[in-house]
C-alpha cells in the first residue's frame, strides 16, 4: 500500500458507528511495550533502533493481524507525508519530528497500528468508531498477545510492563475517548467538568493529543495512571466517566434548547449555510462551524448530515491532506480557499442525495 | 504584536491549546501557525508527558534522595546514572527498574497512587502457526474424519476450513 492510496481510504474509526447520537467520535487504546534485549529509546543507538524494527516486523509477519499491514519508515517520508500520518492519528507529532530509524505499521482500515521507536520501542494502538472502548481493548490486547509471542517484552512481576517513562509503567495503557461537548462549552460548564475529571485521575487534551488545540469542542479524555489498576478496570472507569460526560452534555443541550432554542437553531443553520457556501475557510473557523453542525445533528435539528460525513471532512480538510490532494505545497491563504471548495463540494454531493432536510419548517 | 514563533511578522492568529488542563494562547503570524502547530504540539508533548502529571513527576524526582547516602550510582545494564534518571525521569533499559528500585516506590506511589502492577502478565513466547499451515493440517484431519465416517467431526472441521479460507481470501484481496 502506498501513501497516496492511504489518503483515499477512510479510516474505520471515522464511520460514526455507535456514536451516542453524535457525541462520541471514537475510542482508542494504546499499549506501550519495550524489548528486554535492547536499550530503551533514550539510550538506543542507531543499530539498536534497527534491531527493534527488524524484530517487530518479523513478529508481525509471523502473526495474523498485521501480516498484510504496511510499514512506513519515517526516513522515507517527507515532512508533509509525516504530518499526513499525524492528521490521521497514526503517528504522534513527536514521531513525525524525530530523527533516526523509526516508523509505523498499520493495517488497511487503520484500526490497528504500531509505532516503532517512539518513546517506547512499541506503541500499539487500536482505534474504533463510537463508544467501543471494550472492543478496542480486545483488539489491542489480541495484537499485543500475537506480537508478544515472538518478542521478549520487558516485564516484571512487580512493576508490570517496563516503559521508558515511569508515568506509563504497569499496564502501559492509555485508553481514550474522543468526545464532542459543544453544549458544555456554550453553557460555560466545561471548566468545572475539567476540574472534576482531573480529580478522578482522568486527563483532557485536544484533538491531536497532548498540548494541542481543542478546536471544534472536541476533547480527548484518557486515563492518567497506569499502575495498580488492571486494563479492564481502566476501560470500565473510562466508560463510566464517558457516560457521565454524555449525560452532562445532554443536560446542557436541554438547558440550551429550553432557554434559547431559536438562537441555537439559528447558530446551527448559519453554520450549515457557511460551510455549504463559504469561499474561504480557515481551519479554526471550519472546526467551529462543523462543531455547530454536529450539535445540530446531535439535537436532531439537522437530518442527513451523518457523523461519518463530518468525521471524514474533519480529516481531509487538515493542512497536509489538502496539500497531498493538491499535489503541491500551499500557503495558508491557498489552503483556506481549497478547504472551502472541498467542503462546499462535499455538501453539494450530500444535498444531491436529497437527504439534507430540516426537521420541521 | 510580533509572532511569538518567528518574532518577525505581525501576529494575526491567537492559537489556543490546552496544556495541563489549562488553556494557553500563543500569538502567531499566519505563515507560522500551520507549520508550527505540529511543532508546538510535539514540543509540549516532549516536555510535558501526560498533562497534569508533569509537575508532579518533576517535583517527585527532586524529592528522591540525592546520590549521597544511596548505594546505587549507575544501572549496570545501560549505564544510566541515578542522577541522570533524577534529572530526565527516563529509564535507559529494563534493568534500571531494578537498579533504582529502592527509590522507585515513593515515585510510583505519587504518580499512580499504587506500587504493584495489576493486569496483563508476561506473554509466553511460542511459535505461531500460519493460517496456511493450519489449513493444511485441518484438510488432512478432514480426510481422516471422512474415512472414519466421523461426520460430526468432519462438519466442524469443514466449518473451520471455510472460515480460514475466507480469512486468507480477504487478505489476498487487500
Amino acid at each position: 500500500m502506498k501513501l497516496n492510496e492511504v489518503i483515499r481510504n477512510t479510516a474505520c474509526w471515522l464511520s460514526g458507528a455507535q456514536d451516542e447520537e453524535g457525541i462520541v467520535v471514537s475510542c482508542r487504546i494504546r499499549l506501550a511495550r519495550n524489548l528486554q534485549t535492547v536499550p530503551f529509546a533514550p539510550k538506543a543507538n542507531p543499530a539498536d533502533q534497527e534491531e527493534v524494527i527488524e524484530q517487530v516486523l518479523a513478529a508481525a509477519q509471523r502473526g495474523r493481524q498485521m501480516r498484510t499491514a504496511t510499514f512506513f519508515p519515517m526516513s522515507a517520508l517527507g515532512s508533509n507525508e509525516r504530518r499526513l500520518l499525524v492528521e490521521r492519528h497514526l503517528i504522534s507529532p513527536a514521531l513525525a519530528d524525530s530523527q533516526g530509524s523509526r516508523g509505523v505499521l498499520f493495517n488497511r482500515d487503520e484500526s490497528l497500528s504500531v509505532m516503532i521507536n517512539e518513546e517506547d520501542h512499541l506503541r500499539l494502538q487500536a482505534i474504533l468508531p463510537g463508544l467501543q472502548a471494550e472492543d478496542a481493548w480486545h483488539r489491542a490486547s489480541a495484537l499485543d498477545d500475537e506480537l508478544g509471542t515472538g518478542l521478549s517484552y520487558a516485564h516484571s512481576e512487580r512493576w508490570g510492563y517496563l516503559t521508558a517513562c515511569p508515568t506509563n509503567t504497569g499496564t502501559g495503557m492509555r485508553g481514550s475517548v474522543l468526545i464532542h461537548l459543544p453544549a458544555l462549552v456554550l453553557t460555560e460548564d466545561m471548566e468545572r467538568v475539567l476540574r472534576g475529571l482531573t480529580q478522578m485521575t482522568f486527563t483532557v487534551r485536544g484533538f491531536y493529543g497532548e498540548g494541542t488545540n481543542a478546536a471544534g469542542n472536541l476533547f480527548q479524555i484518557s486515563n492518567q495512571t497506569t499502575l495498580g489498576r488492571g486494563e479492564e478496570e481502566i476501560v470500565r472507569d473510562l466508560l463510566q466517566v464517558t457516560g457521565k460526560l454524555i449525560r452532562y452534555e445532554r443536560d446542557a443541550q436541554e438547558t440550551l434548547m429550553g432557554d434559547a432554542a431559536s438562537q441555537v437553531e439559528d447558530k446551527v443553520w448559519r453554520a450549515f449555510g457557511l460551510l455549504a457556501h463559504a469561499r474561504v475557510l480557515s481551519s479554526q473557523e471550519f472546526m467551529n462551524l462543523l462543531s455547530a453542525v454536529r450539535l445540530g445533528h446531535s439535537l436532531g435539528l439537522i437530518k442527513g448530515v451523518p457523523s461519518s460525513f463530518m468525521n471524514h471532512l474533519m480529516i481531509i480538510t487538515q493542512p497536509s491532506h489538502l496539500q497531498a490532494d493538491a499535489e503541491q505545497e500551499l500557503n495558508p491563504e491557498e489552503r483556506d480557499v481549497r478547504r472551502a471548495t472541498l467542503v462546499r463540494r462535499r455538501f453539494e454531493e450530500l444535498a444531491g442525495d436529497g437527504s439534507t432536510k430540516r426537521k420541521e419548517d | 504584536m510580533k509572532c511569538e514563533m518567528c518574532h518577525k511578522s505581525e501576529a494575526t492568529v491567537a492559537y489556543t491549546h490546552i496544556v495541563e488542563n489549562e488553556k494557553k494562547t500563543v500569538n502567531l503570524c499566519s505563515s507560522c501557525t500551520p507549520q508550527q502547530k505540529v511543532q508546538v504540539a510535539a514540543k509540549a508533548q516532549a516536555e510535558a508527558g501526560p498533562p497534569g502529571m508533569v509537575k508532579k513527576v518533576k517535583a517527585e524526582l527532586k524529592q528522591m534522595p540525592k546520590t549521597e547516602g544511596t548505594t546505587i550510582a549507575q544501572c549496570s545494564g545501560c549505564g544510566t546514572t541515578y542522577d541522570e534518571f533524577r534529572k530526565s525521569g527516563r529509564f535507559g533499559c529494563h534493568q534500571c527498574y531494578e537498579a533504582f528500585g529502592d527509590h522507585l516506590e515513593r515515585l510510583m506511589k505519587r504518580i499512580h497512587g499504587a506500587v504493584v502492577h495489576q493486569g496483563k502478565g508476561q506473554i509466553e513466547q511460542r511459535e505461531l502457526v500460519q493460517p496456511e499451515e493450519e489449513l493444511k493440517g485441518l484438510r488432512q484431519d478432514l480426510a481422516a474424519a471422512v474415512t472414519d465416517e466421523a461426520y460430526e467431526k468432519a462438519a466442524t472441521l469443514r466449518d473451520r476450513i471455510l472460515e480460514l479460507e475466507a480469512e486468507i481470501g480477504s487478505e489476498a484481496d487487500e
